[in-house]
């Protein structure tokens, strides 16, 4: 050093003790300062690499990330990032206070947040196999020691946490509170205005505003910013949003995705069943069907049309355009029949390959049928909960091309977390 | 080792004896600060290798300054890290003025005054036994005495203001001038002075009622 003007102060020998007593161990040796030169260098190359990132807003730099971002996404559908060892503390320059983008290979941040791109999915694994799945546009950070706290911003996460000791040591912090894992596979959405944690095996509680919440596997917890917390039963379509996520990181290396609700009565699928029109529709005006129809509706028995008020005209969805037209060309296609009557017996006794093969010959049979739009859905709630993810995630892509406008298009949107 | 007698320019007539340690090389004659100036050059066009030579050349001495600051702490060997980063991000900034290592550890007080600056857990220091003070003090085991002190000089030195904190060990431990202190915090002479006093003056007043660090109460007078 150039200016080392370090020096005891004369007739303080104790303050020169702890003085050396501090500075003992304090001077690196050559092979020490040579490894943290490197380390040194290589955070800059990342915090380049990022504020290059950070600049995607600027329109000259823009057109070189779009390039990039294609490029990874041709390398792959998910980002995984680096397991880590034991005791490892993640590392990341602490300069970036904005948001870190992770992509393959990266270490974890600690504190720093860490967003997966809106195309990919991206896994987190412990030395104990315990796991994280997280969904395009997942926000979270990870704070020390050795991480075992998941800071949870936004987005969606399916976690299969090994049982951990009495008082838990692994924590998910969400904008709504602290979800305290107890050894469980469990799932946690939202942002911070709403919260949905759904629990599925195992056991979590969520403390929030000096309250504990103990969620039982099968149930969901709701928090909305301004009301109280609901729990309720899980919902389905939330089951397959979850096993989404994990489906995208299916091909990367860890445990395997948790089998999810199997062990839980989850409320019912809500479907929107429509009546084909009667033959003869250009004669006589079509009556209104029901909108729903209770799941346990016989084969050509009970349907909305039997329980609707009588003496009322039943005509709401057939204002839509878009359905009557499918409707007339429903009644153009004969033998073109409902196989909801055959595929949900299937689904509530959990047949799901039985209803794959169902919905298949219904496709096959009928490819612009009447019911090709909600048998698709079908088929690809089936696939997944099957646990054929991919088969499901085909599935439901195919419906959403096929049926830009259909009744399920958002709700699938939102299970694939397009 | 040999010795000379020398005339200080700053103190005429009067002459000291000057020893040399021949053993250990002299950090002065090492690392002159004009190749300083010929890395900062290089890092300003851009040469990352530069901040790689100026992290060999400087780090051990950054790196005693934060342990002085903050005390044993796991975060120092971040902290080195922050510090030469911060170098690289601001070296635009660097006019050469002052000397370019003068300028680096004032980056280092900046780096350990952020992080004193955010909220910390206290750590909890027990009241100590007397009798067991005194076998240690006694010298059975100078080293876990000293070891002690360290924790708990430092366990209030957390509980002080961060100005203050910084100012007092960069005078009492890492051997800094008032004029230094003073530099090194941006800070006009008088109010570094200020700063020692009153942290002296705290620590004082909490040493008392700690066995381990009653000894050093006279030093901190001083």
């Amino acid at each position: 050093m150039t200016d080392d003007t370090r020096h005891s102060r004369p007739g303080k020998p104790l303050l020169g003790e702890v003085r050396d007593a501090l500075h003992s161990s304090a001077a690196m040796g050559p092979a020490r300062l040579e490894l943290e030169k490197r380390r040194l260098l290589a955070r800059l190359e990342a915090a380049e690499e990022v504020t290059a990132v950070s600049e995607a807003r600027n329109p000259r730099t823009r057109r070189w990330l779009v390039a990039a971002a294609a490029v990874l996404l041709a390398l792959g559908g998910a980002a995984m990032w680096r397991v880590l060892d034991e005791g490892e503390r993640a590392r990341v320059p602490v300069a970036l206070a904005g948001l870190w983008r992770l992509s393959e290979g990266d270490a974890l941040s600690s504190g720093s947040p860490a967003r997966v791109p809106g195309d990919r999915g991206a896994k987190i694994v412990w030395p104990d196999q315990t796991a994280i799945w997280l969904g395009p546009d997942a926000e979270i950070s990870l704070a020390p020691p050795a991480a075992a706290l998941v800071r949870f911003r936004q987005g969606r996460l399916l976690a299969s946490v090994r049982p951990v000791e009495r008082g838990g040591s692994f924590r998910v912090s969400t904008p709504a509170g602290m979800i305290v894992v107890h050894g469980t596979a469990f799932s946690v959405t939202g942002d911070s205005r709403r919260i949905a944690l759904r629990l599925y095996e195992g056991r979590v509680t969520f403390e929030h505003a000096g309250k504990e919440i103990a969620l039982t596997p099968g149930s969901e917890l709701v928090m909305e910013h301004g009301r109280s917390p609901e729990v309720r039963k899980v919902d389905d379509m939330g089951v397959l949003a979850d096993l989404m996520i994990a489906e995208r990181t299916a091909a990367l290396a860890g445990p395997p995705v948790p089998v999810l609700g199997t062990r839980f009565e989850m409320s019912p699928i809500d479907i929107v069943v429509t009546r084909p029109a009667p033959a003869g529709l250009d004669e006589t005006p079509p009556e209104r069907p029901s909108k729903r129809r209770p799941k346990t509706a016989k084969p050509g028995g009970a349907s909305g049309l039997a329980e609707a008020p009588q003496g009322q005209p039943e005509r709401d969805l057939f204002l839509d355009p878009e359905i009557e037209a499918i409707e007339v060309k429903a009644a153009e296609a004969p033998g073109d029949e409902d196989p909801a009557p055959l595929i949900e017996p299937m689904i509530q006794k959990g047949r799901y390959p039985a209803c794959v093969d169902a919905a298949d010959a219904y496709l096959e049979a009928h490819p612009g049928g009447v019911y090709a739009e909600r048998v698709q859905f079908l088929k690809g709630y089936c696939q997944t909960r099957s646990g054929n993810l991919k088969a499901g995630r085909e599935a439901f892509e195919t419906y959403l091309v096929r049926f830009p406008e259909g009744r399920y298009w958002k709700r699938v949107s939102d299970i694939l977390g397009e | 080792v040999f010795s000379s007698k020398e005339n200080f320019p700053h103190l005429p007539g009067v002459q000291y004896t000057v020893r040399v340690d021949l053993t250990e090389p002299v950090e002065e004659e090492r690392d002159p600060p004009a190749e300083d100036d010929a890395l900062v050059a290089r890092l300003r066009a851009g040469d990352r290798e530069a901040l790689g030579q100026i992290f060999l050349r400087h780090a051990n001495p950054v790196r005693r300054l934060l342990v002085s600051v903050m005390g044993p702490s796991d975060e120092v060997e971040d902290l080195v890290q922050e510090v030469f980063l911060s170098v690289h991000r601001s070296i635009a900034g660097f006019r050469g003025t002052a000397r370019f290592s003068t300028w680096l550890h004032r980056i280092a007080v900046n780096t350990a005054l952020s992080v004193l600056r955010r909220p910390r857990r206290a750590v909890a220091v027990e009241p100590e036994d007397l009798d067991r003070h005194s076998d240690r003090a006694s010298g059975v085991d100078t080293a876990v005495l000293v070891r002690e002190r360290v924790r708990r000089l430092y366990a209030i030195l957390d509980a002080m203001t961060p100005k203050r904190r910084v100012a007092f060990t960069l005078f009492e431990l890492e051997g800094r001038s008032i004029a230094e202190v003073a530099e090194m915090t941006g800070v006009a002479l008088a109010v570094a002075k200020s700063r020692i006093f009153f942290a002296r003056r705290e620590l004082v007043k909490r040493a008392r009622e700690d066995a381990y660090l009653a000894p050093l109460l006279d030093e901190l007078r001083r």
